[in-house]
Formats: C-alpha cells, sequence, structure tokens
C-alpha cells in the first residue's frame, strides 16, 4: 500500500472516529483492527485520551499514592468520596482490589523492577508520561503516607 | 527486541475474580524463568501479593468488573497498556490466557510493530459452549493438555502440550509444616473443601452436604475461598481459610473435594491427594463434566455431582421421589466414602501419571517465538 493511500484511509478513519457517537466508534475500531494486520502500513489513529467517570464539570486529578499502606490508602479514599474531582489513582500496593470502584494505575515497586534488571525511574517515568496522556488531569497531588489527611479542596481546587 | 539469549515476555491472564488463567501464566512464567527468558505477568486480577511472592515482576490492569470506567474504554485502556508494555520492557512476545481475547488484546495485536503474540486457552469446551477460533494475528496457540489423556480432535495451527501446573508434588510442604501454614491444629485429620467460584453458585449448597459428609467420617472440613472473594458462610464445625497458593499445601488434608476446573485438578492429581472432583454446572465453557468423569473412569479420583439446589430440577422416582441424588448415583458421603476406601489405590494410580511438562513446553514454544 502506497503512503498516499495509507494517509487517506488514515484521514477518514480518523474523521470518522471523531464524528461517530463512542459506541460506534469504537464498534468500527474493533474492525479495523481485525483488518489492520493485513495493512501493517495502517498507523493507528490518534484519541487515546479515557475518559474518567464522573461530573464533566469536575476536574480530572492525578493522586499519585505510591509506597503507601493499603489501610492508608483505604482511608484516603474513604475521606475524599464526596470530592468534586475526579480521581485518578497512582498506586504500587498489593490490594488494589481495595479501591475497586476508583480508576487506578498500578505500578511496580522499584525493587522489583530493580530484581528484574529494569531501571526504575525510566519505567516510573514512562508510566507518568503515559498516564499523564491518558488522563489530561489538570492538577497532580503526591500524598503522603503520615500525618493528616488532605483537604478535600486542596485536591480538587477552588471551585471555578 | 531484547539480546536473543534473554527475551522478556509478557503475560496477560484474563482473571478477574477467578483465579484460573492467572495460576496457568504464573506457572509458565516459573518455566520462562527457568528458561532464561524474564516473564512480566500483567495481572488483570487484583491478587497481585502472590505473584510478587513467587519472584515474579507484576504489573496490573484491573479487570472490566474491577474499574468504573465504561466497557469501550477499558478495552482502549488496555490497547494502550499493553503497547506501553511492550515498549517499556521491550517485550520479545506477548501471551494471552484467557477463554476468548479481549477486543484490547486484538488492538494491540494489530499495530505496527507490535511483538508476536501468542494464545494459550483450555482445550476442553462444552459442546454447547460458542467456541472461540483462533483469531487472525495470533503467531501461537497453545492448548494445555487434561490430566485425563482426554484429546480434543486436532485443530491444524493449535500446538498441544502436556497438563500445564503451578506447583506438583516435588513443591509440596511437608503435612505437619502445611498444616501449621494453615494455622490449623497438628493434631487434627483434615479434608479440604475447595469449589472455587462455585461457592457463591450452585455448588453453595454442596460445600454443606460435604461438610457433613467429612464430620460423619470424623474429619474436620476446611472451607477453602478465594483472597479475592467475599468471605462465604461457612457450615457449623468447619474451618475457613483464604490462602493462595493452596497447592503446596495439600499434604495438609486426608482427602480433599475440588471443584473440577483445570488447574485444580491438575494439581491434585500431581500432588498425588485422594480427592472428590466435583463439576460446577455455572462454569460457561469449560467442560468440568466431562474432566470429572474422565478421572473418575481413569481411577484417578472420584467423581460427584450435587443434586440440583432446586428440587423442581431433581428427576422423581416411580413414588415421586426423587431419584438418586445426582448423576453419578452418590451422594456426597458415598463419594467421600469412596473416595476414602480407595484411598491407596487413588494415590497408586496418580503416581502412576507422567510428570507433566506442558509449562515448560509451552515456556520453549513461547521462547522460540520471542527470540
Amino acid at each position: 500500500m502506497t503512503g498516499r493511500v495509507a494517509a487517506v484511509l488514515r484521514a477518514i478513519y480518523g474523521w470518522a472516529l471523531r464524528v461517530l457517537p463512542s459506541r460506534a466508534a469504537d464498534g468500527l475500531r474493533g474492525i479495523v483492527a481485525r483488518w489492520r494486520h493485513y495493512f501493517p502500513s495502517l498507523e493507528p489513529a490518534a484519541g487515546d485520551r479515557i475518559a474518567v467517570p464522573g461530573e464533566p464539570a469536575h476536574p480530572v486529578v492525578l493522586l499519585i499514592a505510591t509506597g503507601l499502606p493499603a489501610e492508608r490508602l483505604a482511608r484516603l479514599r474513604d475521606h475524599l468520596a464526596g470530592t468534586p474531582a475526579r480521581l485518578v489513582w497512582l498506586v504500587d500496593t498489593d490490594e488494589p482490589a481495595r479501591l475497586a470502584d476508583q480508576v487506578i494505575e498500578w505500578l511496580p515497586p522499584s525493587d522489583d523492577l530493580r530484581r528484574a534488571g529494569m531501571d526504575p525511574e525510566a519505567v516510573h517515568a514512562a508510566r507518568l508520561l503515559l498516564v499523564e496522556q491518558r488522563y489530561r488531569p489538570r492538577r497532580v497531588v503526591v500524598l503522603a503516607g503520615t500525618g493528616p489527611l488532605p483537604d478535600p479542596l486542596f485536591v480538587s481546587g477552588p471551585p471555578r | 527486541m531484547t539480546g536473543a539469549a534473554a527475551p522478556r515476555v509478557l503475560l496477560v491472564p484474563s482473571n478477574g475474580v477467578g483465579l484460573g488463567h492467572l495460576t496457568r501464566a504464573a506457572a509458565i512464567a516459573r518455566r520462562l524463568r527457568e528458561a532464561g527468558a524474564t516473564p512480566v505477568v500483567c495481572a488483570l486480577s487484583p491478587l497481585i501479593g502472590p505473584l510478587r511472592e513467587l519472584g515474579l515482576l507484576v504489573e496490573h490492569v484491573p479487570s472490566y468488573t474491577a474499574t468504573p470506567l465504561p466497557r469501550w474504554h477499558w478495552q482502549r485502556l488496555l490497547a494502550q497498556q499493553l503497547g506501553h508494555l511492550s515498549t517499556v520492557y521491550d517485550v520479545g512476545a506477548v501471551v494471552f490466557d484467557g477463554v476468548a481475547p479481549y477486543r484490547g488484546v486484538r488492538q494491540a495485536m494489530a499495530v505496527e510493530g507490535a511483538p508476536p503474540y501468542a494464545w494459550v486457552r483450555r482445550g476442553r469446551w462444552k459442546a454447547d459452549a460458542r467456541r472461540s477460533e483462533p483469531v487472525g494475528g495470533f503467531r501461537l496457540v497453545i492448548e494445555p493438555g487434561e490430566v485425563d489423556g482426554a484429546a480434543p480432535p486436532a485443530v491444524r495451527g493449535i500446538h498441544r502440550v502436556e497438563p500445564v501446573l503451578l506447583a506438583d508434588h516435588r513443591d509440596l510442604l511437608e503435612g505437619g509444616a502445611a498444616r501449621a501454614r494453615l494455622d490449623l491444629p497438628s493434631s487434627g485429620t483434615y479434608g479440604l473443601i475447595s469449589f472455587g467460584t462455585g461457592v457463591d453458585g450452585p455448588l453453595g449448597p454442596a460445600v454443606g452436604e460435604m461438610a457433613a459428609a467429612m464430620l460423619d467420617q470424623g474429619i474436620t472440613p476446611v472451607v477453602a475461598a478465594s483472597p479475592l472473594a467475599k468471605p462465604p458462610a461457612v457450615p457449623s464445625g468447619a474451618l475457613l481459610r483464604r490462602h493462595y497458593p493452596l497447592a503446596p499445601l495439600l499434604a495438609a488434608f486426608e482427602i480433599v473435594a475440588v471443584a473440577a476446573g483445570y488447574n485444580s485438578v491438575a494439581e491434585v492429581v500431581a500432588c498425588r491427594v485422594p480427592a472428590v472432583i466435583v463439576p460446577n454446572p455455572a462454569a460457561a465453557t469449560d467442560d468440568q463434566a466431562a474432566r470429572a468423569a474422565g478421572l473418575d473412569a481413569r481411577g484417578l479420583a472420584v467423581a460427584w455431582t450435587p443434586a440440583p439446589p432446586d428440587p423442581s430440577e431433581r428427576s422423581l422416582g416411580p413414588a415421586g421421589r426423587p431419584e438418586r441424588p445426582n448423576r453419578a448415583g452418590l451422594a456426597a458421603g458415598d463419594a467421600l466414602d469412596r473416595a476414602l476406601t480407595h484411598r491407596d489405590d487413588l494415590i497408586a494410580a496418580m503416581s502412576a501419571q507422567p510428570e507433566p511438562r506442558g509449562a515448560q513446553e509451552a515456556a520453549d514454544l513461547i521462547v522460540e517465538l520471542a527470540r
């Protein structure tokens, strides 16, 4: 397939993904995915943002909560339950089921990465970049493992 | 691509609440490591701790049922994440273990430059199950074999390997140590009841029947529950334990009654523990009744099919009374009696089984794919 034909197809595909309702767009994406292996030069379309459920007017907030014990995470989850924000948790807990009703991103602990011969900083940096592109958070809040729980206003930001 | 000597392999087991696919992926990961590869297990199940204790590098994407994301966004997220992990870990191959590949997996697989994908799937399908045929794009499809030797008709392009299991009799802790690990007093005689996800479904009443049968024999029933599920109600006189993986601790038990899922059955036979095997009728695609019957026919275990919980579903005899309480013609006590009476024969038959090398065979195929 020539580059020009691929570019045209890609443009049509991207346009269709933008104008179709999300369910139909995903149906089209699935059909294309099934057939794409016949046309390996067809690049994936843009639009990889993941919508965080919740009130659209509320900001998406990324909570960095790595290294926190599961009990602390559960307390933070309850404490921030009514916050006017759509929360995404970045965690490395062994008990992610405690956050089953939340949007979470999970990172392997640094020691595990080191043991596998990986550079933890490189893996974590790549993941943070992906998460930022995936959810486009308006705020990023680092949660501490000890001390008082944060004021929800600090998490959501002042009302707009 | 990683160096040819030590390819990295990303394993993606499809479990959310159950543990079968996760256990099989852990088994293959263990053998991959022994083969010099570096496995990375991307678990959809939240059971991360036990995998880390096995020394595996774990990634986690919450399953669809554990996230508030809409299904379509979850599929997109899965596709993105598989692409990301493939790049970050520079993997030579991706291995999906599940009944049917998710759309997100197929999307990730179809992206240009994606590593080759393999699919590990059980081979024993129910006759009325909607079977997922190999999807174009998988470079390798592996079907783990059955302990009773049953082999479905050969299908072109599918590699059959011996049974795949995480632990066998070489991994067993001695009885006293196993009882200590489970916090069971060393003086007692214990029987395990492990019906997996069936406890919350049609096998719920069978727990009580089997526990009563064990108590009648002077055996203390120990009900195993998934660490991921809500603890079930336990019959009077029974104990509850939530431990994963359970196979290395099977020597703690005089007898076990387990659901006829792939891993439970393979582990029980490989660990040579006399067993009553109970098919879970709620299994959507896995032909557990055939597996239980196959083991019974080969003298490797005793099959027990509990009566349906609804009396109206039971067939009635001439006098309007229920016929024998199940298709196998056994009540729980009869099945347990039979297993205990033939305990030595069962152990001898299990000991005569060849060492299952399926995980090693699968690992070898995957390493070859990754290089």
